[in-house]
């Protein structure tokens, strides 16, 4: 199994950051791969790329504004949630895709 | 750089008087800018409604992160507030804030200072780091904490 995730707000210092953290925390427990792109005030960092895409079981959006480059999930079962979703429970927000995935 | 050079404690308090969110935003929002982090308080704090408009900063576990990135902040900062009363904040969790964490972000190109925020933001993510920071009583253990933080 491996999740990519994209996090974004909007001022972008701080609840990018801490759902970002959140889901890299509730993943590890889960023991399943995940990679997060984070869209904040200081630009993009860990950019899913085409090859992460490529290897994606499903994709997590965790953003209240419009994110950069969102045609790039087309191929991969995506679910949207606010960023505070993850905030306050990011293992439901996993679960929720993975329920979906089936 | 770590995040224990930027703790100030012109804005640490460790037992803070406020009855709600206003008088938080009005009281931090003056020690801002009486440490000279901010060059104009009523823009500031007008930008700290705004932001809160767009959804409640109350993230949980009594901390609740207000914050304005704006012209009017000089350098990036933020404050270390325990509250002497738990007040109501809309939060994730719906339990009252007892600490307050209020940035300032400045418009400006010096990521490395936002990077410290937004570390300091992921950071309260961490239990432990989170209960030491709540629990501290002193600057010393403040800056303990946050030096002893590892990088993920």
């Amino acid at each position: 199994m491996y999740l990519v995730a994209v996090c974004s707000c909007p001022v972008g210092i701080a609840h990018t950051y801490m759902a970002a953290a959140n889901l890299k925390k509730a993943a590890k427990k889960k023991g399943i791969e995940i990679k997060v792109e984070t869209q904040g005030a200081t630009g993009v960092e860990d950019e899913i790329t085409k090859e992460d895409i490529a290897r994606a079981d499903g994709a997590i959006i965790a953003s209240d504004v419009k994110i950069k480059g969102m045609d790039r999930f087309e191929s991969v079962p995506t679910m949207s949630f606010k960023v505070s979703e993850p905030i306050k429970n990011a293992e439901a927000v996993i679960e929720e895709l993975m329920e979906a995935l089936g | 750089m770590n995040i224990a050079e930027m703790v100030d404690e012109r804005l640490v308090s460790f037992g803070f008087e406020a009855r709600n969110k206003d008088e938080i935003f009005e009281g931090l929002g003056k020690m801002m800018y009486q440490a000279g982090k901010v060059t104009d308080l009523d823009q500031y704090v007008k930008g700290l409604y705004e932001r809160e408009a767009e959804f409640p900063t109350g993230v949980g576990n009594g901390i609740a992160i207000p914050h304005c990135k704006s012209d009017c902040v000089k350098e990036a900062a933020f404050t270390l507030v325990k509250l002497k009363h738990p007040v109501e904040w809309e939060s994730l969790d719906d339990l009252p804030v007892d600490y307050v964490i209020m940035l300032a972000a400045p418009n400006t190109s010096d990521n490395v200072h936002l990077e410290m925020l937004s570390k300091l933001a992921a950071s309260l993510m961490d239990d432990d780091f989170r209960n030491g920071l709540k629990d501290a009583t002193d600057i010393d253990q403040i800056i303990n904490i946050f030096k002893q933080k590892k990088e993920d």
